[in-house]
């Protein structure tokens, strides 16, 4: 038998003892490097990698925060949200990339290839796959049923009432709902919110696994705009605008109407028909674009003079027969004239007299009062990218002077212009026009109080003016729109376009305007409107005037609301009121269901009642579906249309108010189901929409 | 009353040859095994995920059939069938690269079960290098017994690397080396005879290779073996040395991608390293106490892969943490330590290696396995002895625990 042989013929006994140290020291070296292992990953490394463990089964997700909405001063939606269904995923190894491309690609409407580039070259786990899709694409990207894609909600802006004119002030929000133009530019702060942060858990294959709902961030809604802007003032404004710039061929118009005590601004319409239908407005020129004024700047003439004593209203003045010499250069009336006194110069807007008139103030003085009636300088409105206009003048001459006090050679703003007028009308104050009466929020309401503005004229030269722009209307230059019912008092303006090519003014190129206000003895309403190269007639007492007037008269007969009782809809409030609930039923009543805040409110009540949501913010025995989100943070009760209808008429409805309405869109496609997220733990609510509504046209997101 | 003393004795004498330690041990880890798979699928969408942990139960009758057939059979037998034994595994092997089934081919379908070939190779192997090794009548380090070692393992090795089954390759030549050092080869020759291994691996860093060769020269200097040998060693070390970093640049991207992975899971994370990092993950987030059983996360969540076979030390790691861990490794070391102690005991030259090797096969697989989860050694897929799921695995090891009670009852045989 062969001995184990150790090295030097050692023998059997000591090889073995030999092998068994070996063996002890190389198992206990063995033993001893896997404890040391074990101890390093589970107890010193513990933290660290529970907190990688939670990573990866934790997915994230923004919850998008409804902006707020922007109602006209009645409550009217001007701006609201729609929820609207978006994909989302964490592409990881167990799901390519390229199979949610392949998914993805028809329905983005990109290539494959392009696709599949644009998401190779992420980061971040987190990818949108499709964003506030139809509904019916959204269905067929549920239907796939794609593991490690997760739905959900997010906001379209929506402006239903496609009011003429009304996207000048409101302005639009880019394709991430940050503020572009307008009111949603100024305002973008408020109206944001903040956006919340949903957390779910996830296993490594995407499905979204039911352990208990970690937590999360609730959105913040944005808060809501009440403006001082009437829709139905400004349908009837834009109506009437509309149709003078059609019977006048004008190139544009433009027109305003403003409370001339506050400086609420009613309406505001911007009427441009070589713009595209549909085209982005991208500035609102009523506060952007400056024009030379004309004959409606010569108040400010005739203001200066009378404050300052170098005139009085019936000192004569020699017409010169309709063309006067200023420093050898001549300056022409449209119509000549003898000696007229002041108050009749006013009235017929002879430019020789102006003239004459201005230069009794001198340079110094005229400058004085232009600046002091809020020229050069913005008007302080809340509305981005307004311009200061212009009033530098080259050279103390004669010249200059009197036409600068007939309004030329110096470009001011429709805002500026209506803000000197509201001087006249208010009594003499300089008021800050503003679009917003009030931020309004759960935790309460901003209002935007009217601050008395500074005192720029004394009573009696006010009440000299308003008699003079009363004549103006019964013997001037807008006896069309004399009406003894409407007794409107204003001045016009009928002014050559300055060519930018020749240096010079064209001859048959005219801006006719007119700014007025009412009733002249006590004014509430106070409008201004520009029509640019009206034809072929130009004057503004014929082009411009009649549009205020015939907006005044519609606006305050309509609902038979004696005219005295104007105050009701201009002065009205910048306090908030309720809003008028009959109106909205109305509107219900023509066009579906168009929620006002209360109905909204008591469906979203039965809607909430169905998912047995309780004050707790606990929820108790809600159907978790299956699919998508159905737990997220977040507090709103969103009814969901997805319904647009497109350009319905109101049958029947009142003539006065209808144009509101009179393109509400809508896709017309098949309903989505309300989406029901609760206070704390959020779901959604997979349910049939509400049948009795008739036909799901509500388009109404609610925050409780 | 001389029934139940009878009755008595019976029972005592089966305990002992039993040996409770040793069977007991396994018989906690199995058990174990069948709850960890149990809490790894019972969440599984697919039903037939769920239902793993019944079948690993049956496939431990199966293993109870296996273990007591082994413990009983007389080693006479396998010790005159040894050849036949890897003759026919040899030709379940090739039968693979027909019948093959599964991802690389690995299983061999029974009708309702399917046979992985590689398990019953690993007993036959052992088989046949104890009896070469038992018969052996001279030194071991040689050139004939080597090479006619060599010739005994090198056509399975090839059949299974062929499949590519790289950790059962691997199993085949730790078994071999268990072996050949259980033969008596002096340690220093063992490790002459894996030096170009090591030096393959340290040539990737020149330094250190440089001073791990003047170790190697100076142990040579020391121990002084033929010279013919000291020459082909240094040689062979050289040549590893020196071929490595030139065949590394001649690697393709991916391969080199994987050798790299195992350095640092990391800089693939959601590729080759995932497995690394996820296991790692869900051990260390297990803790001193662990998440509780059925409360893994990492584990419900399918973020650890293949937790119910090659992974299941991780499910353990991170539902029962640090102590279920050890309790895991005590239960190894208690089985371990008994199958070694039958190694010193037996008087038979055959069985005494059996029994050494058996305890090879099992140490080597638990090293490896554990070093994987831990991320101490490369993913090689091997399972965890007695734990992981897999009806072949569990009847090998419960063979090899047969086999070792077989050898301690009759430990005094010759």
């Amino acid at each position: 038998m062969y001995r184990v042989q150790g090295r030097g013929g050692t023998s059997l006994a000591v090889a073995f003892v030999r092998r068994r140290r070996l063996l002890l020291g190389i198992g206990l070296c063995v033993w001893g490097a896997v404890w040391a292992r074990a101890l390093q990953l589970q107890i010193m490394g513990s933290t660290v990698l529970s907190a990688l463990a939670e990573e990866q089964s934790d997915r994230r997700v923004c919850l998008a925060a409804p902006r707020g909405e922007i109602v006209d001063r009645q409550g009217r939606l001007l701006a609201i949200n729609v929820a609207k269904r978006s994909f989302f995923a964490y592409p990881d190894r167990e799901t390519p990339t390229d199979g949610l491309a392949r998914h993805f690609a028809s329905v983005r409407g990109q290539s494959f290839t392009g696709l599949s580039r644009e998401w190779k070259k992420r980061h971040d786990r987190f990818t949108w796959m499709l964003r506030r899709c139809s509904a019916t694409t959204a269905a067929s990207v549920t239907g796939w049923q794609l593991p490690g894609v997760y739905a959900t909600w997010e906001y379209e802006r929506v402006y239903p009432t496609a009011l003429t004119g009304i996207a000048g002030p409101l302005g639009f929000v880019n394709d991430s709902l940050n503020g572009a133009a307008g009111l949603e530019a100024a305002y973008d702060g408020l109206l944001r919110g903040a956006d919340g942060v949903g957390l779910f858990v996830a296993d490594a294959n995407g499905h979204r696994f039911a352990v208990d709902p970690v937590a999360g961030r609730p959105p913040v809604p944005g808060r809501r705009l009440r403006l001082t802007l009437d829709a139905r003032w400004q349908s009837i404004l834009a109506e009437e605008l509309d149709s003078a710039v059609t019977t006048w061929q004008a190139r544009s118009g433009m027109a305003l109407l403003m409370d001339p005590h506050t400086g609420a601004i009613l309406a505001m319409v911007d009427i441009d028909p070589s713009r595209p239908p549909g085209a982005v407005v991208m500035k609102n020129r009523l506060v952007s674009d400056v024009f030379e004024p004309g004959s409606t700047f010569k108040v400010v003439t005739y203001a200066g003079a009378l404050s300052d004593g170098v005139v009085y209203p019936g000192r004569f003045f020699d017409g010169g027969n309709g063309s006067g010499l200023f420093s050898g250069r001549p300056i022409h009336d449209d119509k000549p004239h003898g000696v007229i006194t002041v108050a009749e110069a006013f009235a017929v807007s002879s430019n020789v007299v102006t003239g004459r008139i201005a230069n009794r103030l001198d340079l110094g003085r005229l400058d004085f009062w232009v600046r002091r009636f809020g020229f050069g300088d913005k008007t302080g409105i809340d509305l981005p990218g307004e311009s200061p206009g212009r009033i530098a003048i080259q050279k103390n001459s004669d010249v200059n002077v009197a036409t600068r006090s007939i309004g030329h050679g110096i470009s001011v703003t429709p805002m500026q212009l209506a803000v000197a007028y509201a001087a006249v009308a208010n009594g003499g104050y300089r008021i800050r026009p503003h679009l917003v009466a009030a931020v309004e929020s759960p935790d309460g309401t901003l209002s935007n109080v009217a601050v008395q503005g500074e005192r720029i004229l004394r009573p009696e030269v006010v009440c000299i003016l308003k008699n003079f722009m009363r004549d103006v209307v019964c013997n001037g230059t807008a006896k069309t729109i004399s009406d003894s019912l409407y007794p409107i008092a204003g001045k016009t303006g009928t002014a050559e376009k300055p060519n930018l090519s020749t240096g010079h003014y064209d001859k048959n190129k005219f801006m006719a305007s007119f700014v007025g206000f009412y009733p002249a003895d006590q004014p509430r309403l106070l409008g201004l409107v520009v029509l640019d190269q009206p034809e072929p007639i130009h004057y503004g007492g014929i082009t411009a005037a009649p549009v205020l007037l015939n907006t005044i008269r519609r606006g305050t007969a309509s609902d038979n609301v004696p005219a005295a009782d104007m105050r009701h809809y201009c002065i009205a409030t910048d306090s908030v009121d309720e809003p008028d609930v009959d109106w909205s039923r109305r509107l219900v009543e023509a066009v579906g269901p168009w929620l006002t805040t209360t109905e909204a409110n008591a469906a979203s009540d039965s809607v909430g009642a169905q998912a047995n949501v309780s004050e707790s913010g606990e929820p108790s025995g809600h159907p978790a579906g299956e699919t998508g989100w159905d737990r997220m943070f977040g507090r709103c009760v969103a009814f969901v249309p997805d319904t647009t209808p497109d350009s319905v008429r109101v049958p029947g409805s009142d003539p006065q108010g209808m144009p509101l309405l009179q393109s509400v869109k809508t896709s017309g496609q098949q309903d989505l189901p309300p989406l029901v997220l609760d206070d704390g733990i959020a779901m959604t609510q997979e349910a049939q929409s509400d049948s009795s509504r008739g036909g799901n046209r509500a388009c109404r997101l609610i925050q409780r | 009353m001389a029934v139940p003393s009878l009755l008595k004795q019976k029972l005592q004498k089966l305990a002992r040859d039993l040996d409770p330690i040793l069977v007991g041990s396994a018989l906690a880890l199995t058990a174990i095994g069948v709850l960890l798979i149990y809490s790894a699928q019972h969440d599984m969408p697919d039903p037939k995920d769920r239902i793993l942990w019944s079948r690993q139960l049956m496939w431990w009758v199966v293993a109870m059939v296996c273990f007591v057939l082994s413990a009983w059979l007389p080693l006479r037998m396998h010790e005159v069938f040894a050849y036949v034994y890897l003759g026919a595994v040899a030709l379940l092997l090739m039968a693979l690269l027909w019948l093959g089934v599964g991802t690389s081919g690995q299983w061999i379908s029974l009708g309702p079960a399917y046979l992985q070939p590689s398990e019953p190779a690993k007993l036959a192997l052992l088989f046949a290098l104890s009896r070469y090794l038992a018969y052996l009548n001279r030194p071991i380090i040689g050139w004939k017994p080597l090479f006619q070692l060599g010739l005994l393992v090198a056509p399975i090795w090839f059949l299974v690397i062929k499949q590519p089954d790289l950790g059962t390759s691997l199993v085949f030549w730790a078994l071999t080396l268990v072996l050949v050092f259980w033969a008596g080869a002096p340690p220093l020759s063992l490790f002459l005879l894996i030096s170009p291994l090591i030096s393959l691996v340290l040539a990737f860093n020149w330094i250190a290779w440089i001073i791990y060769l003047a170790v190697l020269l100076a142990a040579l200097f020391i121990s002084r073996p033929r010279l013919i040998m000291s020459v082909g060693v240094v040689a062979a070390n050289v040549l590893f040395g020196i071929v490595t970093p030139l065949a590394w640049n001649k690697f393709m991207p991916y391969q080199k991608m994987r050798i790299l992975v195992f350095l640092d899971p990391g800089s693939d994370p959601r590729g080759s390293g995932y497995q690394i990092i996820q296991s790692k993950v869900a051990i260390g987030s297990g803790g001193f106490w662990g998440k509780g059983f059925l409360h893994g996360t990492q584990t419900a969540l399918n973020f650890l892969p293949e937790k119910h076979t090659d992974f299941i030390y991780s499910v353990g790691g991170e539902e029962l943490g640090f102590w279920g861990g050890m309790l895991i490794l005590i239960l190894f070391g208690l089985f371990l330590w008994r199958a070694i102690d039958t190694g010193y005991l037996a008087r038979n030259r055959f069985a005494r290696f059996l029994v050494v090797g058996g305890a090879g096969i099992t140490a080597f697989q638990l090293l490896v396995n554990v070093g994987m989860t831990l991320g101490l050694m490369p993913v090689t897929g091997l399972p965890l002895p007695f734990v992981s799921y897999g009806g072949s695995s569990l009847c090998l090891f419960w063979v090899l625990t047969g086999l070792t009670v077989n050898v301690r009852r009759r430990w005094q045989d010759y």
